[in-house]
């Protein structure tokens, strides 16, 4: 074929794959929004859920969700940006890297069905915690590690060796200078990662179902059982209580959803701005 | 006294520096010791050389399963991959930068999508199209493939795409300098010298859809028994553990078990596979 | 004149690659030293030796003796970061932290111990006026350091070192990104320190050591080729290698 002929076509069929798939995006958030929209009032976020979903609406997943985010993140984070420092500031490339970023990188494979089986002999039966908003925060708090320390690993690289030169020379330490400079400068980056994390815990059903329990009610402390919004509008959709009540929660999640990566991508560009 | 202090931090952040490969140990011990023995007192036969998957005759066959599993991976890739490659090359080549700026937070935003949702919009949309123009349940192999074809693209188009940026100017102006269009350098040089890149892209690709469980429960009908054609109803394996892991006890727990050893191994013999690929390239 | 550094057959290597060969070399209280020497003479490597500053990177080897007032600064019970208090150090480009000129200045100090607010900005005048950059920035101590120009920046750098109160201060080509009306005001600031402060002045600019130093020495390829007053390697250098660098005939 002639060069400049394959050169039209090729281009546009990439372009109409990428327009593809930016419309199943499009279409996959109005589709829920149309139909969830009308739903959505003060009275579904703020009343229980009655009739296991059929009526009422979904504050006591709200709760368990908030719980559960911000528990997971309590616990990753630390963990996460640890990591992510003693690879970046106190090893080298070397075969203890290597490892912890094997550990890493298999963590983010495995599969949410086997966190979920995971969470549930070692958090529920093993430590004895029961289905609740803690051993469902604590598995969510695994899957988020490997995003915090990936993000955060990156952040920290990105911080000039001489703002580390400046502590050394005045006589601080290695942990001043991490401290006072490299984890303030990297915490844009940190943030990112560890927002979009928020996002998987948000986002997540299998894994919840087999740790946090389905209970209804209103979780009162992290030892309750609770259902967070993506269980519930999973059962809600399954189950086919109640199309309407599934489309409103699917809203709240997308809308959700759709916040959590506006920031991460405010905070990246501005990350990003400062820098270049 | 700052240097003592120093010490113990230092030591501190290792041990945190660990956690990541001490749960990664006891996921490994916990999902073990539940499942293995139930291989170790029947050997691996009892569940791969049977097609019949009934508890409670105490038959766990899981090649129906597998097929499920297997098929629908497979289907999704043959969406997935041209599709993400394609949406990978355009925008590495083909974009200009403002473009790719719009672009790429969009392509985060579709793995941020819950997989749930993709399995709602795949059971309430996209199972009856299926069904009037396919014919059978709606819920079924094709329906599964097409949204975990979508699921995966995410994590093929930005893994591909590091790859292809990846790559040195100067393939690309060697190319261009000898009047090559901009489609002959992308076929002739950068996906050849980014494969293995792309490569790794699928093979998580792949990790995912094999793995995922809540979307395909909610469009593949769920039935356990070997599909017929691609539009007949299947079960995937990991369908299969979080259907009836609720009330399995005893020997069929420990099946279930079984299942996520299998899986998990084959998992993690994928990601080791990429991590191989993605360390050379970078040599 | 007192001996503030003596070092004693320094032989420094990195990832076994040896940097510095068989370095003897004093350095007195209250003067300036010039380094001069070819790129990759180990000038910048030897000023990290004295202050340490090596071994940040893990890969090195040091062999002979550095003494500061008679100490040896490699024997293994020494506290580097007390050391690295004690020698201020100014990089070839300026490096503010990206926050106030204030928060630069004070960064230093509150690393080693609380200071009351009153003595910190006493501190901060003092500091300022002794890098010749107080009248420049002292209605504008809390705008960010990053808005100063090149020289001003480096002053502050300048000012930053000293706020930890050091003896010596080691400059690393601190004037090879600036314009020459930045350098003289620099270079005027050197000349006052060296009342109080003992100098090591590397530099890729002889006209820059004939200027300020008052001692000059001379690297090559690692080896110390020769260390005189300044006036002499000037003029009449023993060295024939000394005269052909000087004489801008190689490097």
């Amino acid at each position: 074929m002639n060069p400049k002929l394959s050169q039209i076509i090729a281009k546009i069929c990439l372009g109409l794959a990428m327009l593809f798939t930016i419309s199943i995006l499009i279409f996959i958030i109005i589709y829920i929004l149309f139909h969830g929209l009308p739903i959505l009032t003060y009275q579904f976020l703020s009343s229980p859920i009655q009739e296991m979903g059929k009526k009422g609406g979904i504050f006591p997943s709200i709760v368990s969700t908030l719980y559960l985010v911000i528990t997971s993140v309590v616990v990753a984070t630390p963990l996460g940006v640890g990591t992510a420092v003693y690879i970046t500031e106190y090893t080298k490339k070397n075969k203890i890297t290597d490892i912890i970023q094997f550990g890493s990188d298999c963590l983010a494979g495995i599969p949410s069905i086997i966190y979920g089986l995971f969470g549930f002999t070692f958090f529920v039966i093993f430590l004895g915690m029961g289905w609740s908003i803690l051993s469902g925060s604590l598995t969510l708090a695994i899957m988020m590690l490997p995003t915090i320390i990936r993000t955060s690993e990156q952040a920290i690289r990105s911080v000039p060796q001489s703002y580390r030169d400046v502590t050394y020379s005045l006589g601080g330490s290695k942990w001043q200078g991490i401290k006072n400079i490299v984890i303030p400068k990297a915490l844009p980056g940190i943030l990112t990662g560890v927002i979009l994390s928020m996002g998987r815990a948000l986002s997540e059903t299998a894994a919840l179902i087999f740790t946090a329990g389905m209970s209804i009610r209103t979780p009162t402390s992290i030892f309750s059982s609770g259902r967070s919004m993506a269980v519930h509008f999973y059962t809600l959709a399954r189950e086919g209580l109640s199309l309407p009540m599934a489309y409103g929660t699917a809203s709240v999640l997308i809308i959700s959803i759709l916040f959590i990566n506006f920031i991460s991508y405010i905070l990246m560009n501005q990350y990003l701005k400062k820098y270049s | 006294m700052k240097n003592h202090q120093e010490k113990i931090i230092e030591k501190s952040i290792l041990i945190v520096a660990f956690s990541t490969v001490f749960i990664l140990f006891l996921i490994t011990l916990f999902i073990f010791k539940e499942g293995l023995p139930f291989i170790l007192n029947n050997g691996l036969t009892r569940l791969f050389f049977s097609t019949n998957w009934s508890p409670s005759d105490g038959s766990y066959g899981i090649i129906p399963m597998l097929i499920g599993s297997l098929s629908i991976t497979f289907g999704a890739l043959i969406l997935g991959v041209p599709l993400g490659v394609a949406c990978a090359i355009y925008l590495a080549e083909f974009s200009s930068k403002t473009l790719r700026n719009i672009l790429k937070p969009m392509i985060e935003l579709l793995a941020g999508i819950p997989s749930v949702v993709y399995g709602f919009i795949g059971m309430i949309f996209l199972a009856p199209v299926i069904r009037s123009y396919f014919g059978g349940p709606g819920l079924s192999i094709l329906t599964a493939s097409i949204v975990l074809g979508i699921m995966i693209l995410p994590t093929i188009i930005s893994i591909s795409l590091d790859a292809l940026l990846m790559l040195p100017r100067s393939y690309k102006e060697g190319s261009m300098a000898l009047g090559a269009t901009q489609w002959q350098t992308v076929t002739g040089v950068l996906l050849p010298a980014a494969r293995s890149g792309i490569l790794a892209g699928v093979i998580l690709g792949m990790g995912r859809a094999i793995g995922e469980t809540m979307a395909v429960i909610m469009v593949t009908g769920n039935s356990v028994k070997v599909p017929s054609s691609f539009i007949d109803s299947t079960r995937t394996l990991t369908a299969n553990i979080a259907l009836e892991m609720g009330y399995a006890i005893g020997e069929h727990r420990q099946a279930l078990f079984a299942t996520a050893i299998i899986l998990f191994v084959f998992i993690i013999i994928l990601n080791i596979l990429a991590m191989k690929i993605i360390k050379k390239r970078r040599i | 004149m007192k001996k503030k550094i003596a070092v004693l057959h320094l032989n420094v290597f990195i990832k076994d690659k040896i940097i510095l060969k068989d370095i003897n070399l004093d350095v007195y209280e209250n003067e300036i030293l010039s380094i001069i020497g070819p790129a990759n003479s180990g000038k910048s490597s030897f000023l990290r030796v004295i202050n340490r500053m090596l071994d940040i990177n893990s890969d090195f080897r040091v062999e002979g003796n550095v003494f500061i007032d008679g100490e040896d600064i490699y024997k293994t019970n020494v506290n580097i970061c007390d050391l690295r208090k004690r020698i201020g150090i100014i990089f070839a480009l300026p490096v503010p932290l990206p926050l106030s000129i204030y928060d630069n200045l004070i960064y230093g100090p509150l690393l080693h111990k609380k200071i009351s607010v009153e003595r910190l900005n006493g501190l901060v005048e003092k500091c300022l006026k002794s890098a010749s950059l107080w009248e420049e920035v002292k209605d504008r101590l809390h705008l960010s350091a990053l808005q100063l120009s090149g020289g001003q920046q480096q002053r502050l750098c300048l000012a930053r070192s000293l706020m930890v109160e050091p003896e010596i201060i080691l400059f690393d080509e601190p004037c090879s990104g600036l314009d020459p009306v930045s350098t003289s005001k620099v270079e005027r600031t050197m000349f006052e320190l060296k009342k109080r402060y003992t100098l090591i002045l590397v530099t890729n600019n002889t006209k820059q050591a004939a200027r300020v130093s008052d001692r000059t020495a001379f690297l090559l390829s690692g080896k110390l080729i020769e260390v005189d007053q300044t006036k002499q390697i000037f003029t009449s250098p023993k060295s024939k290698l000394t005269n052909d660098y000087i004489t801008g005939r190689f490097g």
